[in-house]
């Protein structure tokens, strides 16, 4: 035998060695799965059922976040409306105006510079002040409970603030000192402006455009000879909306059919409501649905009236009682439905106050936890299965390498696998997730649901995040143990069998 | 070295005190102990042995399968432990050929592209493979069952298969590990003769590990692994003469 170490070692041609291509890989890939079609589709089930999970809390999310929305807006629109019967049969309040300065309503704020009769730059002023006033007020607020108790007493900050006059300064920085507070606004000398200055010009403000409301109620109460705001309302006479808004309402045409209808409504609640406490038609109807007579009354009623043959019922009572002949079962009915779903509102806005939609796409806190968490068990679950389709083709691995398969071509072959099946996993898993959220919500909300309006877009990129966060977890799962086996020396992975 | 002409020949496969040690401590098995081997260009080698004697691992160390925990194995005058993981894997694709006694066929894939799979890793386009593999298949007699999975073949037939996939990059070298265990005695039969003719048409040189007796008729020369250490060598010269009590051993 010659010795080897004396002769010079030829060096092997590696550039020859090809790495194949990206798509032959997936190829490949495909051609593996659709042989082991059973534990492909475990996997995909696990992948599917994790982006479901996703999808759904994160569009659930969104749908009772964009209903409670909807369900505000309109509450806050009928109790604008109630309010707004209101205003046009007495002045506004100080607090009213400030408000609506601060917030700066350019209807309000136009129908106020018009009756105070101050001008448009005397406006933009008392408008200045009342943010001022509410920013000041809103600092107060935050103050420790233990402090505002101190300085405010019982009353709000608002009304500490309106009550407020150039001889309580002292006093107030005083205390404010003592305590180791921060002034509002910042520091004294801007407070003391607000005080000194601003306080004098919105309160003279505020009381000309309520003297202004006042002779424009009174106008618009000659007008209607007699009868009541809410009469003419619901008689709605045609020309009304031109007199109401000759003497310097803002109100729209279709604010006006709204007004109409809500004074409508309350009238003839009322009227319901006189007839529902004649003895015979409570006695009858509290036996027909079983409540207590004394507890008969619209609201009780209402629970009951779903559908036409118990509204011809109760419209059989009331008429004995000698209903208005407006009150026909049809309307009874409608009344009914429209107090039910005022109800429904108020229910759904229960929930948006006591579990605060914040964060990202609507999540509670506590869902966002469930979130991470749920996904952090579909991590393991999802890197078990790679692990068991990797381990168990140890030997397909093995013989690939000993044909010539580079490191990165065997871990490709596996992320590939792995994403595919994370694609259709969470393609699956998207559809199952929205479909379940659509339910539920609709289940909780019914017909509020469809007050969700806007909320397609959210929902479409949330499924997208999903998606994507799908295909990434089954791609990061599969990489460790592709690595694992890819590694390994053919024989080392033989010998695993 | 008495066979034929080995002498003369090109050294293909050389082993230099080659040990291989599993686990550390007190719990190390020494799978090979030194072992000290040269097989020449073209030469037909049968490597006998009980089992646990390290024959499978020699082969291994042999095919670049495994590395070793020291000695050096030179193979056509390279050093394997010096090869990078782009060059082992040039090394395996298109210098050596593997046979495993459990085929080891991939399972998805049918007949010929079981053969292609070697030819895409050496870069071959996807129509010339596919005429070379026709062409390796028509070889071992498989041509019309090209489009059959392993699954739906025999084990003679996949071993077939398993040969015309080792000799698609018309490798120099063809290790084959106990090729005919599981096969029974025709099939066995067929698979050596196939074996043989390979040798001899394309001088291809070949390695084979086995239990079967029959290979000592068509090999150059054996190689007796016992212990972790090459026990004897002996060309088929030497061996006709005891091949009654080799034969009264099996």
């Amino acid at each position: 035998m010659s010795n080897p170490a004396s002769r010079v070692l030829r060096p092997i041609v590696a550039k020859d060695q090809v790495r194949l291509s990206a798509g032959r890989g997936f190829r490949l890939a495909m051609s593996g799965m659709s042989y082991r079609m059973f534990r492909s589709s475990v996997t995909i089930a696990i992948l599917s059922l994790a982006t479901a999970f996703m999808v759904h809390m994160l569009s659930y999310g969104l749908l009772q976040h964009a209903t409670e929305r909807g369900a505000l807006s309109e509450l806050m629109r009928q109790r604008r409306l109630g309010q707004e019967i209101t205003r046009l049969s007495d002045a506004d309040s100080d607090a009213t105006i400030f408000d609506a300065l601060a917030t700066g309503l350019p209807e309000r704020t136009g129908e106020y510079s018009r009756w105070s009769n101050l001008g448009d730059a005397r406006t933009a002023q008392a408008c200045a002040f009342a943010r001022r006033l509410r920013e000041a007020a809103r600092a107060l607020d935050a103050f420790p409970v233990a402090a505002r108790a101190v300085l405010l007493g019982d009353a709000t900050a608002q009304e500490f603030l309106l009550s407020f006059d150039a001889g309580d300064l002292d006093r107030l920085d005083a205390q404010l000192n003592h305590l180791g507070l921060r002034a509002p606004l910042g520091n004294f000398q801007e407070l003391k402006r607000l005080v000194i200055d601003g306080l004098p010009q919105l309160r003279t403000f505020a009381k000309a455009a309520q003297v202004g409301q006042k002779s424009a109620i009174d106008e618009l109460n000659r007008s209607f000879q007699g009868e009541s705001i809410v009469e003419v309302l619901r008689q709605s006479s045609p020309g009304l909306a031109e007199r109401i808004r000759g003497v310097g309402f803002e109100l729209t045409s279709k604010d006006l059919g709204d007004l109409s209808r809500l004074a409508s409504r309350t009238t003839d609640i009322n009227s319901v409501n006189h007839l529902l406490q004649n003895g015979d038609v409570s006695t009858e109807l509290g036996r027909l649905f079983s409540i207590d007579p004394s507890q008969v009354n619209f609201e009780s009623v209402s629970e009951y009236v779903s559908n036409s043959s118990r509204a011809r019922a109760v419209g059989k009572w009331l008429a004995q009682a000698g209903a208005p002949t407006e009150i026909t079962p049809q309307r009874i009915l409608e009344l009914a439905t429209t107090h039910r779903h005022e109800v429904k509102l108020t229910r759904a806005l229960g929930n948006l106050t006591e579990d605060r939609a914040v964060g990202w796409f609507g999540l509670s806190e506590r869902n966002q936890w469930l979130v991470v968490l749920s996904f952090l068990v579909c991590v393991v679950g999802v890197a078990n299965a790679m692990l068991m389709s990797v381990t168990e083709r140890f030997t397909e691995i093995a013989t690939m390498k000993c044909l010539g398969a580079m490191d990165g071509f065997v871990m490709l072959m596996f992320v590939f696998e792995a994403m595919i099946q994370g694609l259709v996993g969470g393609i699956i898993g998207l559809f199952l997730g929205v479909i379940l959220a659509t339910i539920r919500a609709g289940i909780e909300y019914g017909s509020l649901l469809a007050g969700a309006t806007g909320v397609v877009l959210p929902v479409a990129a949330a499924m997208l995040v999903s998606l994507m966060v799908g295909v990434a977890l089954a791609a990061i799962a599969a990489v460790g143990p592709a690595w694992l086996a890819a590694r390994l020396s053919p024989m080392e992975a033989m010998r695993v069998e | 070295m008495t066979s034929k002409d080995s002498a003369d020949r090109p050294i293909i496969i050389r082993t230099l005190g080659l040990e291989k040690h599993y686990g550390i401590g007190d719990a190390t098995t020494y799978a090979l102990r030194g072992v000290d081997s040269s097989i020449a260009r073209g030469e037909f080698i049968a490597v006998m042995g009980p089992s646990g004697s390290g024959k499978s691992t020699y082969f291994n160390m042999i095919g670049g399968l495994d590395s070793a925990t020291s000695g050096r194995i030179l193979i056509d005058e390279v050093d394997v432990a010096q090869l990078s993981a782009v060059e082992l894997a040039f090394l395996r694709c298109q210098k050596i050929g593997y046979i495993f006694q459990s085929y080891n066929l991939i399972r998805y894939m049918t007949a010929l592209e079981n053969v292609t799979v070697p030819m895409a890793f050496a870069g071959v386009s996807p129509e010339e493979a596919r005429r070379r593999g026709m062409a390796l298949l028509a070889l071992v007699g498989l041509e019309d069952r090209w489009a059959h999975r392993p699954i739906e073949m025999s084990g003679g037939q996949q071993q077939r298969v398993a040969i015309a996939r080792s000799l698609c990059n018309n490798p120099k070298i063809l290790l084959a590990d106990e090729p005919t265990a599981n096969l029974d005695l025709d099939t066995g039969q067929e698979i050596l003769r196939i074996l043989q003719r390979i040798n001899q048409e394309r001088e291809m040189t070949i390695v084979c590990s086995t239990h079967d007796h029959r290979l000592l008729k068509i090999c150059d020369r054996i190689l007796w692994i016992r212990d972790g250490r090459v026990e004897r060598v002996a060309s088929r010269e030497d061996i006709h003469i005891t091949v009654g009590s080799i034969g009264g051993e099996a």
